[in-house]
């Protein structure tokens, strides 16, 4: 009877529906102390203590029951889990997108001012630091959106692979090329193009509409190639993470 | 009586809140004046409760303080202003809900 109340089973069962942590623990926490005082008084009452313990475990629950309704009103108490598709999706999406209006904003507004600067002027660290900014930046804040979602979930297992589909497309859609005004004022340039398969897909959904003013960039597909892979391994990495962290693992904990 | 899941959703918050309103309780004091009350017409495990209790709780619904007894850590909680006002809310819409099963039932008995 008493691996009926396994702890490593409760803790399991926990996991696999996204509770763990401090959540988990303090709810063993509790449930333990339950069963204890639950115990302690039917055996008061009379009870022989083996069967006040199956009749204590009897009522607490099973650990599935227990786990899916702990999940629920955890969902319940935050907003991610009572909005897990504007949480998921919409909202890093549209971070993605604001960090890169915010950055491109910026740099055109600096490149207007270098376009016509003199040379002297011009600081061509902060240049390639800003190409920097804007072609990795949207991709990290998206990467640890994403890996927030592998770790909490709250739309399971489709909103987490469409998440990672969206934002490893979006996240190396576009690339930021900075050429310094080495040749004197006028001589800099700034422009945005598209990048990836993210990138690809929006220009030739773009072509539908606009008409075929210039051929393709196939090569544009490819230069994104290295943010993309890395996009998708870590994707793979958050599911690998997330399967490890929900399998059941032994634990000789058990409630006397 | 036998009851199903989403019938009972939001029950246990409001079983909780209405008992909490009364006095101050420690966990397993709540789940067993909820059962002694209920006479067991609720079948919902008694450890359900325990994650309702860390949601509104989570939710400053609830106010809790830690007390040593017997050496563990036992913990009290008692009703919050928001939790007053919540509470007001949850039997207000119960009323409206068994008003409206209540004139339901009398329209087929009339039918």
């Amino acid at each position: 009877m008493r691996e009926a109340f396994n702890l490593s089973e409760l803790r399991a069962a926990l996991r696999r529906q996204g509770v763990w942590g401090s959540s988990a623990e303090r709810l063993l926490q509790d449930w333990a102390d339950h069963l204890r005082d639950d115990v302690t008084r039917r055996v008061e009452c009379g009870e022989n203590p083996a069967l006040a313990e199956t009749a204590a475990l009897h009522a607490l629950g099973t650990p599935g029951d227990l786990a899916t309704h702990a999940a629920n009103e955890l969902k319940a108490g935050s907003w991610i889990g009572r909005h897990p598709w504007v949480a998921g999706l919409a909202i890093p999406v549209l971070v993605w997108l604001l960090t890169c209006a915010t950055v491109f904003c910026c740099a055109a507004w600096f490149s207007g001012l270098f376009s016509y600067a003199d040379t002297k002027n011009v600081n061509t660290e902060v240049l390639q630091g800003w190409k920097l900014v804007f072609n990795w930046l949207p991709w990290l804040l998206s990467m640890a959106w994403l890996a927030r979602m592998a770790c909490r979930m709250p739309g399971g297992w489709k909103l987490f692979s469409i998440t990672t589909v969206v934002l490893t497309l979006c996240s190396t859609m576009w690339r930021m090329d900075i050429h310094s005004p080495l040749q004197g004022p006028g001589s800099g340039s700034c422009a945005i193009s598209a990048s990836g398969p993210g990138g690809f897909l929006f220009m030739g959904t773009a072509r539908l509409f606009l008409g075929p003013e210039e051929e393709p960039a196939w090569s544009s597909i490819l230069a994104g190639g290295p943010a993309w892979c890395l996009s998708a391994l870590l994707a793979i990495a958050g599911l690998l993470v997330r399967f490890w962290a929900t399998k059941s693992r032994p634990e000789p904990e058990q409630v006397a | 009586m036998k009851t199903k899941e989403h019938l009972l959703d939001g029950v246990p918050e409001l079983l909780v809140l209405r008992l909490l309103a009364r006095a101050e309780m420690y966990g397993y004091q709540l789940v067993s004046e909820i059962q002694k009350r209920s006479e067991g017409a609720f079948e919902f495990g008694e450890g359900c409760i325990y994650p309702v209790l860390h949601r509104l709780v989570a939710q400053r619904q609830l106010l809790e303080r830690q007390q040593e007894v017997s050496g563990r850590t036992r913990r009290y909680y008692r009703l919050s202003e928001a939790g007053k006002k919540r509470l007001a809310l949850l039997e207000n819409t119960w009323k409206q809900v068994s008003a409206t099963i209540t004139a339901c039932g009398m329209e087929v008995r009339h039918a």
